[in-house]
């Protein structure tokens, strides 16, 4: 039995603001240079992402230009508006005509909360390298943001009281020449994923079985990272678990995940050229030993370990095993593996065959030798 | 020359430094000019600086002469030099260098003949300065330009430059060779045809490979024992059924020696293209390591045998032969699958230099063990040359 959920994706902003760039970058491959070939985008380009195999993103690019976007607040009201899961809107830090476009993101934002009143708005400050040279502090981008949350405040409170259920609103600022992108958009995509807590304990607990630091998962198309082992993503040190602290993990560049995202894109992109595709490495350097290999279907997982017992192979067998449990997590509702983080796990319906049976080993059982 | 051999094997990610004095004669010196605004400073400093590529649009103009020493597989000193650059602003004798590098912006279609013209002027003076010079023009900025307008360019600029050096005239330089009669063609024929065989042509881009490939001709050039280690790469490549090795300077990316058995452009893009990357995602990680658990012996003893049980039934990974061989040393290892059938891998030499192969995966699986081992030769050959040049 399989499930695919649909959820809808606004991406709107003034005209030339880069939806289309960042869109291309992140879902088709593009490198920066090429989204120089990129012309406007008319009325609404609709595109089908799949994820996870079981989620599925209907993006909506919506041109920028003003007459289009004024047949969105009026003609096309209820078909644009209704039902969408997020918002991401694009601003241009290098805008020149901040007050109308805050305006018109205002009008944009009010049609929102009228139609989908939970929807998750992302507000992408973009183009941020353009301005970085002569604001390094980027007091521009915190003005800009305050603007922001001041409007968004203010339609709240317009709204008929009970601002309980308004999506939450949050603010990155981007460019599509640096790691910035893709991590504004593995932000939106995690909170789109299902299961998302589920994924993380097998993976803390896969983590720990291959004496690692952190196993991390990333979405094999986008390379955008889903989900990782331990604390939560963005996490302060201080909320970091025993095994990560053990391993050093503070050192650790909290960009890393975005900085791999664009490095293997970019080697993809390079490998593309012999017309070969890029499958997986292992490696040691200093201390380290990691894998990174393919996960499921559509991902991939990368284990990163800094004990001197471990090696590749270790990590490469874990990776076999766990294959076949994780990779259900995509299309089923019900699982059908025996396994004790998921009997315990309450968002799923767990009716594994043999869960009675001692003889059956689940997938978390250490074995004879645990 | 005991001070030419690579620096003691050190953590190899520390900064290079630079184990010769500042203007130590047993530096390759290579002396790098052209015309204003050609990018000079954006070929040196891109490869052997570090300096990413995005910067280039800012560089300023070069106010004096700049040395900069860089260590790799041999000491090189190259030498960056201002716009208005005269080949007698020199400190030292031109003849100290090993290298003119003439940098050139192939966007400047309308100057050629200037450009070229002053060229040939500094090819001749050089020649007489020392006879053993090696010449290389950079065709730079060629990002703007497709492929087609490259090769044509190209081949005027290479047209120009022989012409103007069998054209030259020989009789106004003759005290600079007193012992030739530059009023005989035939002497002066043979000279420029022999200054005309000693020059290479690169087309070159600060954003793409081939500008790394070009100072791999240049360093390649002053290499004495280029030979045998070539000679060692390609019977390592050969017995083990390899497809390419490339020997890597690891901070420019340059390649200092390789096989060369059918070198395409797409190959040594990949190689190089992987070999940053992969550099870059070390930098992500190089600085962990285990903390010492206060809490007496690990905590996750459980899972250890377990792991312990597990090792037993993989193929063993002899990573550990080198190991025995300098515990202290932990060196790079890297291998990348690529569908349909293709391994890169990479092993790192000595603190500057690493081996990046291609083969076929199913060579790599089957055969795994019998590479690591012979690698284990390899590496050694390639550290006695170094050691004794």
């Amino acid at each position: 039995m399989s499930t695919t959920a649909r959820k809808k994706v606004l991406l709107m902003g003034k005209s030339g603001s880069g939806k289309t760039s960042m869109r291309s970058v992140i879902f088709s491959n593009y490198s920066a240079r090429d989204t120089k070939r990129l012309g406007a985008t008319i009325d609404v380009e609709q595109s089908a992402v799949r994820f996870l195999g079981s989620l599925v993103l209907n993006l909506w690019d919506c041109g920028g230009q003003n007459n289009f976007v004024d047949n969105y607040l009026t003609a096309q009201k209820d078909t644009i508006f209704a039902n969408v899961a997020v918002l991401i809107y694009v601003f241009d830090i290098t805008s020149t005509e901040w007050e109308e476009d805050l305006r018109y993101f205002e009008d944009i934002l009010t049609a929102l909360r009228e139609n989908s009143a939970d929807a998750g708005v992302w507000i992408l400050v973009n183009k941020m390298d353009l301005l970085d040279k002569e604001d390094p502090k980027r007091t521009r981008y915190e003005e800009r943001r305050a603007d922001v949350i001041r409007v968004d405040e203010r339609i709240a409170q317009k709204s008929l009281g009970d601002g309980e259920d308004r999506g939450r609103l949050r603010c990155f600022p981007t460019s599509i020449w640096d790691e910035s992108l893709y991590k504004a958009w593995s932000s939106v995509i995690h909170t789109l994923i299902p299961n998302i807590g589920l994924i993380t304990s097998h993976l803390t607990y896969l983590r720990d079985v291959c004496l690692a630091v952190e196993a991390v998962v990333f979405e094999a198309e986008t390379f955008l990272v889903i989900a990782k082992s331990g604390s939560p993503l963005d996490s302060p040190p201080s909320e970091f678990d025993k095994q990560e602290n053990r391993g050093g993990a503070s050192v650790l560049d909290p960009q890393r995940f975005e900085k791999i995202s664009e490095i293997i894109k970019g080697f993809r992109k390079t490998c593309q050229r012999t017309g070969e595709q890029f499958l997986g490495f292992e490696s040691k350097f200093d201390e380290c030993t990691v894998v990174l290999e393919p996960m499921t279907r559509n991902t991939f997982i990368l284990i990163v370990s800094v004990d001197p017992r471990v090696e590749t192979a270790l990590m490469q067998y874990n990776i076999v095993n766990a294959q076949i449990h994780l990779s259900e997590f995509a299309g089923k509702i019900v699982l059908d593996r025996k396994c004790g983080l998921c009997r315990n796990n309450k968002e799923l319906r767990y009716d594994a065959p043999g869960d009675l049976d001692p003889s059956v080993r689940a997938w978390d059982d250490p074995g004879p030798y645990g | 020359m005991p001070s030419a051999a690579p620096p003691t094997a050190g953590e190899p990610s520390k900064p290079r430094a630079s184990p010769l004095p500042k203007d130590d004669p047993l530096r390759e010196r290579i002396l790098v000019c052209g015309w204003r605004k050609a990018g000079k400073s954006s070929c040196i400093k891109t490869v052997f600086q570090g300096v990413p590529t995005k910067d280039v649009p800012y560089f300023g103009v070069t106010q004096k002469i700049e040395k900069i020493n860089y260590d790799t597989i041999i000491p090189l000193q190259i030498w960056d030099t201002p716009t208005n650059f005269e080949l007698d602003q020199l400190d030292v004798p031109l003849g100290s260098f090993s290298t003119i590098v003439y940098v050139m912006d192939m966007q400047q279609e309308d100057m050629y003949p200037e450009i070229i013209a002053r060229f040939v002027q500094i090819v001749v003076r050089a020649h007489f300065a020392n006879p053993n010079m090696k010449f290389a023009i950079f065709i730079h900025k060629a990002e703007a330009m497709a492929q087609d307008y490259r090769e044509d360019n190209y081949r005027q600029i290479q047209q120009t430059a022989e012409d103007e050096l069998l054209d030259f005239p020989f009789h106004t330089i003759q005290n600079l060779a007193p012992s030739l009669n530059f009023s005989d063609p035939s002497v002066t024929n043979a000279l420029a045809n022999d200054l005309v065989g000693s020059i290479r042509y690169r087309i070159t881009s600060a954003y793409e490979a081939n500008l790394r490939e070009a100072w791999s001709g240049v360093v390649q050039g002053v290499m004495e024992m280029l030979p045998s280690v070539e000679q060692l790469l390609l019977n390592f490549t050969a017995n083990c059924g390899m497809d390419n090795s490339f020997l890597f300077d690891i901070a420019s990316r340059v390649i200092v020696a390789a096989d060369n058995r059918g070198k395409n452009d797409e190959t040594l893009d990949q190689v190089t293209d992987y070999l940053s990357r992969f550099m870059q995602f070390r930098e992500l990680y190089k600085n962990l390591h285990l903390e010492v658990d206060e809490n007496g012996p690990n905590s996750a003893d459980g899972d250890e045998e377990d792991k312990e049980e597990e090792e037993e039934e993989e193929e063993y990974e002899p990573e550990g032969w080198w190991d025995e061989e300098d515990p202290e040393i932990p060196w790079m290892t890297q291998a990348t699958r690529l569908t349909p059938n293709t391994t890169l891998a990479l092993w790192q030499f000595t603190p500057h230099l690493a081996l990046v192969v291609l083969l076929r995966t199913a060579t790599w699986e089957a055969t795994r063990g019998m590479i690591e081992y012979n690698l284990t030769f390899l590496r050694q050959g390639v550290r006695r040359i170094l050691m004794e040049v």
